[in-house]
């Protein structure tokens, strides 16, 4: 039994290379994550949270560049590895789904085919027979009806909800480690959100499973995590238990981002929002970058870059209101 | 995959009207555009009998819904008017020159796709480097070149000057009589093959390389290209992504998956690269003096022969509507989605 | 949002040798086809009214850097006016069937349900010919000529630009800021023309000039076959053919014009190539600053 957790990533910094500039899209990030935990990682969009699940998932797209840090998947950096180890990897160790679930399959194989090849290439099984029988228990445990019309069904036969169960399916058939959720219930309707995070509580309860979970929604975050990553234009700004971040936020951003969680209370009062627009990630400002949009802000936040500091046990934050001096 | 029925039923009944409809525009054309139309079918210099005839013939002093009748009564039982120049049913002197064409169109269009497909496949998987420059170049190149053109400088190249393949006709006759050669299906290299005789087929192929090469470059390119884009768009659909997240090999999503998602819309506009093997028949029969449905135009052209023209435009676009049913048919086999 | 389009646009072009190329060449072949008749060294020989026996069938030289033809004229010359010949047909077919193709496909994709549908079946059915047939069947019917080329090049051609038309139409359509403009009372015809048709007409202005390479191919196919335009007209495919027949003693009579509609529609496609690369938005923002070898 491995003491090694089963994700550390250790300043992380990626940028992306287009037609219009570098955009410097995730910068320093160092978080972990430990065996069955559930991290969520929380943040609006272009906030680089789906770029670190690329990247640990292995899958970051051509253009996009590692330029430092490290990632070790249970105690390997998965970075240093060559295209041959790292395919081992995914999948097998790491494994991730999506927001759009009817985007993730291709449309001309069925369900069937697709899960059967994940396990024969994967594990080397290559028996017919005994394929269909672990892609239909895979079916079942994801809780789908009729496991055998599914299996032979196509992605485009299926609807959404189910779709993503399959994806959970296909992306557990193999036992991974760590279970990279990207906005999983974003394209659903709210019913289908409660059962597929339900969905992933059981699946986290019975393997054991590390979870990290990607969203912009706080609210889902909560129900979910036992601790919550807020992450703002490329930095992390706060980590810590959920409870506490919930009760007691400490950086601005997170303190805007709850308060914007449209509530049911009694009062009509209107709806609060956080103003302004994630900054222009080609040029990296002096100083605090969420500046522009605090309005607690003072004169240090516009000349030093703020560091993540421990302020409670596990509870981190990155704003220079908490200096330990 | 089972495909359904009625698609292949609803395929078929659009088939036949999209026959009806070239009917019904060749009928535009050749009767109702021109002003005085028995000028054209009467041959190249009629006298005054002759176009009285072809104006009965052609019943142009009846309203145009009786013409438009007995021209489909015409149309549907094989009578396509007589050649001007050999005399004979324009229907039967196309039916013998088929055969050759169809032979060379093929053999065209097979070339196009076993190098082409391959060709855009390789660009795409190595995009932005110097082969996808070169493979662009090559078939880019292949959509330009005028095909009548091309086939004159390679026959002058390889026939009169280095004298390596031969200029004309689709095999050397002395060969047919010394070796007892049959004739079974009309094309030549399959029946030698079948007849086990290799001299007819060798003397065959070296006669219906040039012509072949030279109707196979535009289709080529444009299959080359079609399938370079599509490539490109399918690996940057988003399922490659999450396959390879759940773990299966590059390859695999590649030749497996990528693949099938890319013939399938290549197979979509195949029917289109065999309209332009037809078209370079049109056009290089003539230089090659092959004995086809393109030469037979060609000399038809030249000497006013309106029947034999539009009997063999009429011919091509029959053959070309049924390649496109089968190629649409072929499309939703393989694409489960079409099948509407 | 236009203009930078254009700036992306020439931006990529300019990133790629290739295309660099293509857009050289194009643009070398709409200044010679523009001032054409005061570069030509022998004039009469280019339009086709001088005869000199004693100098028929040179090979290249100085004087004559293409040879001279079977009846003495310089080939240089006649190619130099072809590329004024084949942009006028260029011009003219594509011209023509956009007129012809355009409003068709706007009324059809603004009227939509069923009427639309069954017009563009109608349309359809001309897209049943393969390629080039059709054209040769109407210039059969109408006889030689220029005009009579274009015209018939140009109904063979409407409909894939009524098709294009119909489409961007159709999916216009449906956007929601047509729906929010009608809600604020503008008339149909206003809508259909302030608002539907530039977005309809862009498709069709991006693929309309690349196509000119295209007809150019065409027209010549239909002068080989004797459809084409009359000699003595110094157009390409005219040229090729005329040669034809002395192929064996002086090659470069065939040879240069054919080389000439190679260059001139490799220069169209090559730009066309580019241009489609630079159109498509997902291509343009993952695009790598550096090239991989």
């Amino acid at each position: 039994m491995s003491k090694t957790k089963p994700l550390v990533v250790e300043n992380l910094t990626i940028h992306y290379y287009t037609v219009d500039g570098v955009i410097k899209a995730v910068r320093d990030v160092s978080f972990d994550v430990e065996r069955g935990e559930a991290v969520c990682l929380v943040g609006e969009s272009g906030s680089g949270k789906s770029t670190i699940g690329l990247a640990i998932a292995g899958i970051l797209p051509e253009n996009a560049r590692i330029i430092n840090g490290k990632i070790l998947v249970d105690g390997i950096n998965i970075l240093e590895l060559s295209e041959r180890e790292l395919e081992k990897i995914r999948g097998r160790e790491v494994s991730m789904i999506f927001q759009d679930p009817a985007a993730s399959f291709n449309p001309l194989f069925t369900v069937g085919q697709l899960l059967s090849d994940i396990i024969r290439y994967k594990l080397g099984i290559e028996d017919k027979e005994e394929l269909r029988k672990r892609v239909i228990e895979a079916l079942k445990i994801v809780a789908l009806p009729d496991p055998e019309r599914i299996f032979n069904s196509y992605p485009h036969e299926l609807s959404g909800g189910m779709l993503q169960r399959v994806a959970i399916a296909a992306a557990l058939l193999t036992n991974p480690k760590i279970f990279i959720a990207d906005e999983p219930t974003t394209m659903l309707d709210v019913t289908l959100q409660f059962q597929i995070l339900n969905l992933l509580q059981a699946i986290r309860r019975k393997f054991n499973i590390a979870i990290l979970f990607i969203t912009h929604n706080l609210g889902v975050a909560a129900m979910i995590c036992d601790r919550i990553i807020v992450i703002y234009a490329g930095t992390i700004v706060e980590i810590g238990p959920t409870n506490d971040i919930l009760r007691n936020p400490l950086h601005p951003y997170t303190k805007k981002l709850i308060e914007s969680i449209p509530r049911t209370s009694a009062k009509i009062s209107r709806l609060k929002y956080l103003a302004g627009s994630l900054h222009d990630l080609r040029e990296i400002p002096r100083g605090c970058i969420f500046r522009p949009r605090c309005d607690e802000a003072f004169e240090m936040c516009e000349i030093e870059t703020p560091k993540l500091i421990e302020i409670k046990p596990r509870h981190h934050v990155a704003c220079h209101k908490y200096r330990v001096k | 995959m089972p495909i359904s029925k009625e698609y292949i039923i609803k395929r078929l009944i659009l088939l036949i009207a999209v026959v009806f409809g070239v009917a019904i525009i060749t009928f535009i054309i050749t009767r109702v555009v021109p002003s005085h139309p028995e000028f054209l079918w009467a041959g190249a210099h009629p006298t005054k009998e002759q176009l009285e005839k072809a104006r009965r013939e052609l019943r142009l002093d009846q309203p145009i819904y009786v013409q438009l009748y007995y021209y489909l009564l015409d149309f549907l039982t094989g009578n396509w008017g007589v050649s001007w120049r050999t005399r004979q049913p324009v229907l039967k002197d196309i039916q013998a020159a088929l055969p050759a064409t169809l032979e060379l169109v093929s053999l065209a269009f097979i070339i196009a796709l076993i190098i082409g497909i391959p060709l855009g496949i390789l660009a795409a998987l190595k995009r932005n480097t110097r082969i996808d420059d070169l493979i662009r170049i090559v078939t880019i190149t292949g959509a330009s070149i005028p095909v009548f053109w091309l086939a004159l400088v390679l026959q002058l190249i390889l026939s009169s000057w280095l004298g390596i393949l031969p200029s004309a006709k689709r095999v050397d006759e002395y060969i047919i009589y010394e070796t007892k050669f049959k004739e079974i299906t009309g094309f030549i290299l399959l029946d030698s093959l079948i007849q086990g005789n290799l001299q007819v087929f060798m003397n065959a192929l070296k006669h219906i390389i040039l012509p072949a090469l030279v109707i196979s470059f535009y289709p080529l390119g444009l299959s080359a290209r079609m399938t370079r884009a599509v490539m490109i768009d399918v690996l940057n659909e988003f399922h490659t992504k999450s396959l390879a997240a759940w773990g299966l090999p590059k390859r695999v999503i590649i030749y497996k998956y990528a693949l099938k998602n890319t013939i399938a819309p290549v197979i979509g506009v195949l029917g289109l690269s065999f309209g332009y093997t037809i078209i370079g028949a049109f056009l290089v029969e003539v230089i090659f003096v092959w004995p086809g449905i393109g030469y037979y135009a060609a000399s038809a052209l030249i000497s006013y022969d309106y029947p034999a023209v539009i009997g063999c435009i009429v011919t091509a676009a029959i053959i070309y509507a049924i390649i496109n049913t089968i190629v649409d048919i072929l499309h939703a086999i393989i694409d489960p989605r079409v099948r509407i | 949002m236009f203009l930078e389009d254009i700036r992306v646009t020439f931006k990529l072009i300019k990133s790629s040798l290739t295309s660099m190329i293509g857009f050289i060449i194009v643009l070398g072949f709409l200044l010679i086809g523009i001032i054409a008749p005061y570069i030509l060294p022998y004039p009469e020989d280019a339009w086709g009214v001088s005869y000199n026996i004693e100098k028929s069938f040179l090979p290249p030289s100085i004087e004559h850097p293409f040879g001279t033809d079977e009846m003495g004229r310089d080939v240089f010359s006649r190619v130099i006016l072809g590329a004024r010949f084949s942009l006028i047909i260029a011009v003219g077919v594509v011209g023509l069937a956009l007129i012809i193709g355009v409003p068709i496909g706007l009324i059809a994709g603004y009227v939509g349900g069923k009427i639309g549908e069954a017009l563009m079946r109608i349309t359809d059915m001309f897209l049943a010919f393969p390629p080039l047939l059709l054209a040769i069947a109407l210039a059969a019917t109408l006889g030689r000529g220029l005009l009579n080329t274009v015209i018939a090049l140009a109904i063979s051609w409407w409909t894939w630009y009524a098709r294009l038309v119909y489409i961007q139409v159709n999916s216009v359509k449906t956007l929601p800021y047509v729906d929010a403009a009608r809600v604020i009372g503008l008339s149909s015809l206003t809508i259909m023309f302030r608002h539907i048709l530039p977005n309809a007409l862009t498709p069709v202005v991006v693929q309309a000039p690349l196509d000119m390479g295209s007809a150019i191919l065409e027209a010549a196919g239909l002068s080989f076959l004797g459809l084409g335009v009359n000699p003595p007209t110094p157009e390409w495919g005219l040229l090729v053919t005329e040669g034809w027949a002395s192929i064996n003693r002086a090659w470069w009579i065939s040879f240069f014009p054919g080389l000439a509609i190679l260059v001139t529609v490799l220069g169209f496609n090559l730009l066309a190539d580019a241009i489609r690369e630079a159109s498509d938005p997902r291509l343009r923002r993952i695009l790598l600053v550096e090239r991989r070898v």
